[in-house]
């Protein structure tokens, strides 16, 4: 064996146990029961440790903290092999104190005596050894006692060059803790020198380290050295009098070169044009550097040529040089994958300047089609570089192709993306905003499902604020509306809002987008739904609107005046009665004025991500405009503050939404404000707080705060003043009250009765005809268990296979009858709820019923069933279930019905509860814990299962991970290092069987693709055994 | 500055690695298993960089290379050219390769020491301390005859 371990049988034999070992669990009680005995062997009083011992138990703790464990132990044994004599147990110290210690730790200080008496001493070697540890880990308290020792050694010529560039570094490192210790005035004479008379090129090498790190801090007082640093430049471009062994594939050192050209970068061009001169020289032969075949070669050569374009690029006076720069850059593009990283890398800088657009357009091409290198780095950085070189030339081609990329994007660049597009699109289309429109529309569908809510609201702001593009902008929203329905949420809310807004302008009825909007809005959230209630009442209250849009309108906000969701509930409460009072209303629902501040939302999310990383580029003499990069003066919030009011942030806040109500109603925001004493002063004489039940008291405060009625205000409501008199004005806000006061309250009274206290489930709304029919209908198979000839319209099975990863969803349908599913589970308990409703248009379903089966380790309780549902109603039935112990399968419910022309019908079905549904993930503290409990568990029961997966779940992993988390079994990621498995972690507590864990592990078959091995691993045999029934029924390729 | 130098093995077993900044053994195991975990995910045929902001910050860059069964990375500062962080990593590695006569990864399980010794003569503090192999090697074969000089002295004491 190796010198190192020689003789030490007791380190090899550890080492090769610890490799033996089958698992990270035996591995783990391996190196404990070894730390234990070097505990012991430590601590032992009786007999000191001979050298040899110390030595060969610190390299196990060296070991044993390689491998990831801490070691918090053995420390002083450390210290105390540094001050022995020999070099191995010094080497050994040294070694371990540099991995395992660091400048933070109390042990370190004490040894800076013995690591001193090492430096000053006349043996290079413990010199090195002491200089190298410093260089390493040395703090603040190194740099006060050991600077002058380290400088002198330095400086001495007759010190072997081998500890002079260990003590260069060594410097270097006591520079950064204390920047005192080296005084300009004193040492940058010392440093020309050295670089001057310095002929060793491996204590050169350490010198200009030292030379780069103080200058990357402070050049000031070292620009005597410039003209040594071109100097040594100069000597390595022409190879004279470097010796062999430092030329690297018969290049004189490229690291030294490289490092030159560094330096001068922080330094200002030089005044002296000889000295310029000189520096231009050597950079022009570099950029004649041809590619060569050998790899590493061809590396060096480059490394050196980037630098120097590096160089070029802050230089002064190089402009003629910065043109064949970028030609290079462009040839380039077309070579390896680093070469072609870092061509983009530079571009990217050298776009920064704006003489440079120009000829870097030439490339467009190939920086486009890197855009789709199959390296996501590469991407990364072909689109910064499009970012940069895009001006109003050639905006219309590159927005083109980036909207082209969005499609195929990686996920988590997306919204960066989108955004940075429609900066693009807005910052270049000064005299065409309307293609901006367009652009923002077609990231909005595009990317809605990865960004926020602040580029629609940009795309609100420019539409508003140019008059002329108010018609095309509604032409445009009713036209996707029509060709492609809401695509997502965000493209319902920018296609309501400006429908809402500038839908007047069409030419076309009302009718014609409020039949296209009104199917759209049952289906939506919450948030989309309050912004298409405030375009409903726009439209409705508009003066074209036809009677039967009118009548649908007053339907839904009929409909929805019962929303469980307050701020639904309250927006088509007052919607309504604003629809009620009529026209003398409509100068509220005036569209909205322009907005005041035209500065972009969108800017700011790159303007930051730009100065960070330029600062980090260390670009310091870059011609940048800064201007392009500084901060907005004033933040965009505020010029967004309407659009934002719009959208209800999260049901969660009630009160700021009635705030924000009010504030759609008036065109102003007060979100702030409490409600009730909501200050509106309005130019008509109509106190608006009144409306809300603030009565009187609200008066004070409006006089109290009239500046925060802002400009918009009278805008909004100036124009038709409603003149209707204090009489009615004063009748009016009496009927307004008393629908506050009373009706509301009545309203949620209501449907808290019928719909049975069903306070856990959020939104009972969103589930109506609608929402089902969504579902795409399969074709029934034959054997359905339906009798009487009435076939279900579904199939039934696939429903209930879709179940199995997902809460809600239809469960059955024929002609008559539609039943769906929306599920919510808490811990051990569950809330499934029933919507049943009657499809005919002139009959009642009649004795109606349903029976749900026992099953045992499942508890549950339904709503009473009505015997009757009358024609196109709906019922909603609660079905609560609570989880006792294990169970496998799902309950059987047993519906049948009787209807006018067919007869009694009735169907057998599986209600979706199944017992993965009450997992939730399980705490893992450690992998190193997760790993004994599997262990354990495995050990109890497991069930292994090696299948192929059905097509949609063979892509990857990832849809995988999405089934499970469908099933509610919780993946953790990051415990199986192959990123092509996965490791899941849940746990239920019934309520006889206590907590049980389950564990699930995926392993992909690299050679067939879609094919896994599934184990499933519980204390609880049954519930492993149900957890692997439903991922074989949900995910099989053949169930 | 490099800020760290890592050497991991194709089963994220970290064989070496050395860090030139303050972090806590924590940190430093996942800085390690983030590093072998973009590494391992990118195939051959792509370049040696990462350059991932929501990683590992502004100011940091990866820069790797793969032979055999192990991944050397360097994690590096922006001031430092990434092809020049290349070259380091073939010089460490023609350097290990002399050493260990074909050098694998048993060599760097079994003789850790030596490729820190190695490693330690040619990176010092996060910088470059000599970048000519043959001078790396003949410092390490001055410090082998130093260590056998000392490990036969002390058989000799042992057998004594």
């Amino acid at each position: 064996m190796a010198p190192f371990l020689g003789g030490m049988r007791g380190l090899t034999v550890f080492v090769q146990d610890v490799r033996n070992c089958a698992n990270k669990e035996q591995e783990r009680l391996r190196v404990e029961k070894e730390l234990a005995n070097i505990r012991r062997k430590f601590n032992k009083t009786h007999r000191a440790l001979t050298p040899y011992e110390r030595k060969k138990y610190v390299l196990k703790l060296l070991y044993v903290y390689m491998l990831g464990y801490n070691v918090d132990f053995g420390h002083t044994e450390a210290l105390k092999l540094i001050s022995a004599s020999t070099y191995g147990e010094k080497q050994v110290g040294y070694m371990t104190t540099s991995v395992i210690l660091n400048e933070r730790n109390e042990f370190l200080r004490m040894a800076i005596n013995s690591v001193r008496r090492d430096v000053i001493s006349t043996n290079e070697t413990n010199q090195c050894l002491g200089l190298s540890c410093i260089a390493n880990v040395g703090g603040r308290e190194f740099a006060d006692s050991l600077a002058g020792d380290v400088e002198t050694i330095l400086m001495t010529p007759t010190i072997r060059p081998v500890v002079r560039k260990k003590a260069a570094l060594c410097l270097l490192r006591l520079f950064r803790k204390n920047n005192e210790i080296l005084i300009p005035e004193t040492f940058a004479p010392k440093m020309v020198d050295l670089l001057d008379a310095e002929r060793d090129l491996g204590v050169l090498i350490g010198v200009l380290g030292l030379l780069s790190g103080i200058v990357s801090y402070d050049y000031k007082g070292y620009e005597a050295c410039v003209p040594k640093v071109i100097t040594i430049m100069e000597r390595l471009t022409r190879n004279t009098d470097i010796p062999p062994e430092y030329l690297y594939y018969g290049i004189p050192s490229p690291w030294l070169q490289v490092k030159c050209m560094r330096i001068l970068q922080y330094f200002p061009t030089p005044e002296d044009p000889a000295l310029l001169d000189a520096q231009l020289t050597a950079v022009r032969n570099i950029l004649k550097t041809q590619s060569v075949k050998n790899l590493n070669k061809n590396n060096a050569l480059h490394a050196i040529l980037f630098e120097a374009i590096n160089l070029v690029t802050s230089i002064d006076y190089a402009h003629e040089l910065l043109d064949p720069c970028v030609e290079l850059l462009g040839k380039l593009l077309g070579m390896g994958p680093n070469i072609r990283y870092l061509a983009l890398s530079t571009l990217n800088t050298l776009a920064a300047m704006p003489d440079l657009r120009e000829a870097i357009k030439v490339y467009q091409s190939e920086v486009v089609s890197a855009l789709h290198d199959a390296d996501i780095s590469i991407r990364k950085r072909a689109l910064t570089l499009l970012f940069s070189m895009c001006d109003a030339s050639n905006v219309h081609d590159i927005v083109e192709e980036l909207v082209k990329y969005l499609v195929t994007a990686d996920f988590d660049i997306r919204e960066e993306l989108a955004l940075k597009t429609a900066i693009l699109a807005e910052r270049y289309s000064i005299n065409d905003r309307m293609w901006f429109i367009e652009i923002a529309l077609q990231m909005i569908d595009k990317a809605g499902d990865f960004i926020n809510d602040d580029l629609w609201h940009r795309l609100v702001q420019v539409a508003t604020n140019n008059p002329t593009l108010h018609a095309d902008t509604a032409k445009l929203m009713f036209v996707k509306l029509r060709d492609d329905g809401a695509t997502n949420e965000l493209v319902l809310r920018v296609v309501s809002y400006c429908i809402g807004e500038f839908g007047y302008l069409l030419p076309i009825p009302a009718s014609q987008y409020v039949d296209l909007m009104i199917p759209l809005f049952h289906s939506t959230d919450e948030g989309t739904q309050a912004i298409m209630l405030t375009a409903f009442i726009k439209i409705a209250m508009h003066k074209n609107c036809d009677q039967g849009s009118m009548g649908k309108i007053v339907q839904v906000f009929t409909d929805m005046s019962t929303s469980m969701v307050s701020e639904i509930q309250q927006r088509a409460c007052e919607y309504l009665r604003l629809l009620q009072i009529g026209p003398s209303m409509r100068s509220i629902l005036e569209p909205m004025p322009e907005y005041p501040d035209q500065s972009s939302v969108l800017e700011r999310h790159v303007q930051v991500d730009n100065v960070a990383s330029d600062v980090a580029a260390g670009v310091r003499k870059l011609g940048i405009s800064q201007s392009v990069r500084e901060q907005p003066k004033s933040l965009a919030s505020s010029s967004m503050r309407v659009g934002t009011d719009l959208v209800v942030a999260s049901p969660a806040q009630p009160r700021d939404a009635v705030a924000d109500l009010l504030g759609d109603l008036i065109g102003e925001t007060l979100a702030s404000a409490p409600p009730p004493a909501l200050p509106a002063a309005t130019s008509s004489g109509v106190d608006l707080d009144e409306l809300f039940g603030a009565g009187t008291r609200a008066l004070p405060a409006a006089e109290q705060r009239p500046a925060l009625a802002a400009p918009e205000v009278s805008l909004a409501l100036a124009a038709p003043a409603p003149v209707a008199g204090a009489a009615t004005s004063s009748n009016t806000l009496d009927d307004l009250l008393g629908l506050d006061a009373s009706a509301a309250p009545a309203v949620t009274r209501a449907s808290a009765a019928a719909h049975g206290g069903a306070d856990l489930l959020d939104e009972l709304g969103g589930f109506t005809e609608n929402r089902i029919a969504l579902v795409p209908a399969a074709v029934a198979p034959a054997a359905a268990p339906v009798s009487n000839g009435v076939k279900p319209t579904v199939n039934i099975q696939e429903c209930a296979k879709r179940f199995l990863v997902a809460d809600n969803g239809l469960l059955y349908e024929d002609a008559n009858v539609q039943i769906g599913i929306k599920s919510q589970w808490q811990g051990s308990q569950g809330r499934v709820m029933f919507y049943i409703g009657n499809k005919m248009e002139n009959a009642d379903l009649q004795k109606v019923s349903m029976t749900i089966h026992q099953i045992d380790g499942l508890r549950h309780a339904l709503q009473p069933v009505p015997s009757t549902i009358g024609a196109k109603r709906q019922v909603q039935l609660m079905l609560q279930v609570a989880i006792v112990s294990s169970f496998a399968g799902a309950p059987r419910l047993d519906f049948s019905y009787t209807c006018a022309g067919a007869g009694t019908v009735s169907v057998a079905l599986d209600v979706p509860v199944r017992m993965n549904k009450f997992l939730s993930p399980m705490t893992i503290a450690s992998p190193q814990e997760f790993i004994a409990r599997w262990h354990q568990m495995v050990s109890a029961g497991q069930q292994q299962k090696i299948m192929d997966l059905a097509p949609q779940y063979a892509t990857g992993i990832e849809s995988v991970v999405n089934a499970f988390t469908g099933m509610h079994l919780a993946v953790h990621k990051g415990l199986d290092p192959n990123p092509a498995n996965l490791v899941s972690g849940s746990r239920f507590v019934g309520e006889k069987s206590g907590e049980v864990l389950i564990g699930v592990r995926v392993e992909s078959d690299a050679n067939v693709r879609g094919r896994y091995r599934f184990t499933v691993a519980s204390m609880d045999k049954d519930a492993s055994r149900a957890v692997m029934e439903t991922i074989v029924a949900a995910l099989g390729a053949n169930t | 500055m490099i800020k760290a130098f890592i050497v991991v093995n194709n089963h994220a077993m970290v064989r070496l690695c050395r860090f030139y900044e303050q972090l806590g053994v924590d940190k430093q195991t996942e800085l390690c298993q983030t590093v072998y975990k973009l590494v391992t995910s990118r195939p051959d045929h792509l370049c040696s960089f990462v350059d991932d902001e929501k990683t590992f910050g502004p100011d940091t860059k990866l820069v790797y290379r793969h032979f055999a069964t192990l991944y050397f990375c360097i994690l590096s500062d922006r001031s430092e050219s990434e092809l020049a962080m290349l070259d380091l990593i073939q010089v460490y590695v023609e350097t290990l390769d002399k050493v260990f006569e074909n050098v694998c990864e048993l060599d760097l399980i079994f003789n850790s020491p030596k490729a820190y010794t190695v490693l330690d003569e040619t990176v010092v503090g996060g910088l470059v301390l000599e970048i000519s192999t043959n001078k790396i090697l003949n410092v390490y074969d001055q410090l082998m005859k130093l260590e056998k000089m000392h490990s036969s002295l002390m058989d000799k004491i042992a057998i004594s």
